[in-house]
């Protein structure tokens, strides 16, 4: 059978098809093809702002022709396999050995094996080193290169930090050396961003050769304004501007916060001109903001009103960011569409939240839920960890406290109808580059011991439902998270077992996992507990910009439990600023 | 009310009903053009398409009904045209006075399929609408058989391929399941993407027109 003929026997064809609205030329006069790879399905996909940003940037230079391909869903995996058709670009339909350049994403831990499966697709060897230089160039991307070394033999280069500017300069050098990957390899291995894990000086299992974060210039960078408009629903289907990139809030076990300093700022005449035009490229009936904490966007409350007025005559919904309700006008919040509220304490009492600097107090969340109500929400999803460090029972115990004071300040407000209240309970995974980074992580063992602590506790709140987080994945997460490279073996043996899909709990097998993990002779104990602060960990050779000892202090605070105060109000003195000037530092440094 | 035709071609084949639905409300609101909307909780742009086709089959006659004072019908098309994805174009454009039922009124359909080797049956296919015409269904697990000659209003063959009239509407003869039982009985290899569906017909004084010919009654 061909191609067209798989396409009506599985499920959501259009997935594989292409042919969305904005698509740029892909017959373009070109030197280079690239195809931007991502290790999970088409919805998931395209909900990623850094994938949009990356495909626009690279197919906006006129040497470059950049496609896209996604984990085929078992279904067509299974189809293409049985009919002997290598995985193929959506756009052109070419197969992915026949690319220059193949950049795939690294979102979360749990897509590692699905890496393995699209190479394995498309018939092109795991490791690095069995690739000759007839294969593409394989490299990779994205917020796990705060830790690339589970995976680093797989790819040729991977880009620390953000790809914007990084993968352009990669793509000239390719230009300039064609198939001469050892130069290629050379050559990017003294660009900022660019790491050659080939060439890394490993002592004791561990890289030393330095290798600075590439950080993009959000004034110099274009942003997607005429995104592709999928055919099909995808996870997030709406337009979304980015305001900001980094966090001012500082949470310890936030990467995300980390990963993205310094802090860079879009200016409100330029976000709003980007709705305007955002909202006219893409028919989009929705638009949302986006960055780590949209709320704590300097100016929220002007440009929100500026993009309500835009959106209202364009007859779109806006997606409010939930923690700054307070800020918004009473008028505004009763005209907004109601979906539901996020609202994120993590922990369930005061001392743990200032363990882990969420700088939100009881009376935040009590304020927040009251105007909430009063505006006519009545949908609340509250999110919160377990097994955060120096975690005692009183503490999840105190997440219920607060699901019933809600259930409470609900009542008071609104008595004829119910309210829904979802608490969503993810297990705390220490990561590289926070301050926890040297915490243990607990058992599974304790992880189901803490859960069922606390959902015999919830059971007895009317209205509250709950959802959790696998006590077998988070350990997995974390193993790879703080992992080194000898994890590139379990990660072979688990795809052999046949392992993948394993973020979507279907699919999951924690037994092949296990039977993987005797194969691969490792000890997952040692990448689960404590570590010593004098000891050197494996994504040490990145630089970051942020200093060792500003997270070591940080580490301190917390055990303290001390709480240090958000960038908006006081720099710390983090080091971020070394790579490009924060938008926050400007000499204010307190520490 | 403006009433456009449509095309489903290309990858657009693969889209279904539901994002169909959801990619015209878009296409729409690119264009500019503006569309009244319903009122309430949750306000939808106020659009009307003809019944679904089954994904994976070229059509050239799907139409969408939009509550629109927009009163140029070529300048929709050339608006609507530069806003949509491919293998959706707007073909023709109809402005009635009223609201019109296509959907309801609707009860045949004409297939093109496309077929070399047809002409080999040329006499058999040419009769199949005067004999038993056996397709299974599958309902809650179990397969039923149905008799459905009753649904095949014409069959003719030439070179290229097979002419059909089917039943569509409330009583519906699924083309799909209308080539499984000739693949099947002649060993042809109709696959859906050589199917064309080309127009949607209604039946006005015990004569087919065409739904564009209903529509242009009603300006
Ligand atoms: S608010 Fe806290 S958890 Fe959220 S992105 Fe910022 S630092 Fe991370
Ligand atoms: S340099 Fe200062 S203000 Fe900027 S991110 Fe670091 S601590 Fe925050």
């Amino acid at each position: 059978m061909q191609f067209e003929d798989l396409l009506i026997k599985v499920e959501k064809p259009a997935r594989y098809t292409g042919g969305e609205y904005n698509t740029p030329n892909m017959k373009k006069p070109h030197k280079l093809s690239f195809c931007i790879c991502f290790p999970d399905i088409y919805e998931v996909a395209m909900s990623n702002l850094g994938i949009a940003i990356l495909y626009d940037v690279l197919n906006k230079n006129k040497d470059i022709v950049a496609e896209r391909c996604f984990a085929p869903w078992t279904d067509m995996g299974k189809a293409l396999k049985e009919n002997n058709i290598p995985l193929m670009s959506i756009e052109t339909k070419k197969p992915l050995r026949d690319f220059d350049i193949l950049g795939f994403s690294l979102q979360y831990e749990m897509s590692y094996t699905n890496i393995l499966y699209m190479l394995d697709q498309a018939n092109i060897p795991f490791r690095a080193k069995d690739r000759d230089k007839s294969y593409p160039l394989i490299v990779a991307g994205g917020p796990c290169s705060a830790n690339p070394e589970p995976i680093a033999d797989f790819f040729d280069i991977i880009f620390i930090g953000e790809g914007e500017e990084a993968d352009e300069k990669l793509c000239k050098l390719v230009i300039k050396y064609g198939k001469d990957k050892q130069k290629i390899l050379e050559e990017a291995d003294k660009i900022d961003g660019l790491y050659v894990p080939s060439l890394a000086k490993i002592k004791d299992g561990i890289n030393t050769k330095t290798v600075k974060k590439a950080i993009a210039n959000l004034q110099k960078t274009s942003y997607p304004l005429k995104p592709l408009i999928p055919n099909i629903d995808i996870v997030h289907n709406r337009a979304v501007i980015e305001l900001f990139r980094g966090c001012y809030a500082g949470c310890r076990f936030c990467q995300a916060c980390f990963f993205y300093r310094p802090i860079r700022y879009r200016e409100r005449e330029e976000v709003v001109e980007y709705a305007r035009q955002l909202l006219r490229n893409t028919g989009y009936d929705e638009i949302g903001l986006s960055s780590l904490s949209s709320g704590d966007y300097e100016e929220i409350s002007c440009t929100i009103s500026e993009i309500k007025e835009l959106a209202d005559s364009a007859n779109v919904n806006l997606q409010l960011p939930s923690l700054r309700l307070d800020s918004f006008s009473k008028d505004l919040l009763k005209s907004a569409r109601k979906s539901s509220l996020t609202f994120a304490p993590e922990a369930g009492t005061q001392r743990l939240r200032d363990v882990i600097n969420k700088n939100i107090t009881d009376e935040d969340i009590e304020r927040t839920m009251r105007k909430a109500f009063e505006a006519g929400y009545r949908s609340i999803k509250l999110y919160f960890m377990l097994g955060l460090p120096t975690e005692q029972d009183k503490d999840i115990l105190g997440i219920a406290e607060i699901a019933r004071k809600i259930n409470e300040i609900y009542y008071e407000i609104n008595q004829k109808r119910g309210v829904r209240i979802t608490v969503s309970i993810a297990m705390f995974i220490p990561k590289p580059l926070t301050p926890f980074q040297w915490c243990e992580q607990i058992s599974i063992q304790e992880m189901i011991r803490r859960q069922t602590l606390l959902r015999n506790e919830l059971k007895k709140i009317r209205n509250v439902q709950y959802k959790w987080h696998c006590a077998e994945t988070s350990m997995l997460e974390g193993v790879f998270a703080r992992g080194d490279r000898k994890l590139s073996l379990l990660i072979e043996n688990a795809y052999k077992e046949g392992c993948y899909f394993d973020g979507w709990s279907e699919y999951f097998n924690f037994d092949k996992w296990q039977t993987a993990i005797k194969k691969s002779n490792i000890n997952l104990d040692d990448y689960l507990q404590e570590k010593e602060i004098e000891k050197p960990l494996p994504w040490d050779f990145i630089d970051f910009g942020i200093k060792r000892d500003y997270l070591e202090k940080e580490y301190r605070r917390a055990l303290e439990g001390k709480t240090s105060l958000s960038c908006k109000n006081y720099c710390r003195g983090c080091g971020a600023n070394r790579l490009m000037e924060c938008r926050r530092h400007k000499g204010k440094e307190n520490a | 009310m403006l009433n456009f035709r449509f095309e489903k071609t290309k990858n657009a084949v693969f889209i279904s009903h539901i994002d169909i639905l959801r990619s015209l409300n878009r296409s729409l609101r690119r264009t500019g053009i503006k569309v009244r909307y319903s009122q309430g909780y949750n306000p939808h742009m106020l659009v009307n398409l003809t019944q679904p086709l089954v994904t994976g089959i070229k059509s050239l006659c799907e139409w969408a009904s939009i509550d629109t004072d927009f009163d140029n019908e070529k300048e929709f098309i050339k608006l609507y045209n530069k806003a949509c994805p491919e293998g959706l174009s707007a073909l023709e454009c109809i402005i009635t006075a009223e609201k019109p039922k296509i959907a309801a009124n609707v009860t045949a359909s004409d297939y093109f399929i496309e077929c070399e080797e047809a002409i080999k049956f040329r006499e058999d296919l040419e009769r199949v609408a005067f004999e038993d015409f056996i397709i299974e269904i599958e309902r809650k697990g179990q397969t039923i058989k149905k008799d459905v000659r009753n649904l095949i209003h014409q069959v003719k063959v030439d070179e290229r391929g097979i002419f059909a009239r089917l039943s569509f509407g409330n009583l519906n003869l699924r083309i799909d399941k209308f080539a499984e039982v000739l693949n099947k009985r002649y060993g042809l290899q109709i696959r859906h993407r050589d199917i064309t569906r080309q127009t949607q017909l209604i039946k006005q004084n015990n004569k087919y027109i065409t739904v564009s010919q209903y529509l242009k009654g009603l300006r």
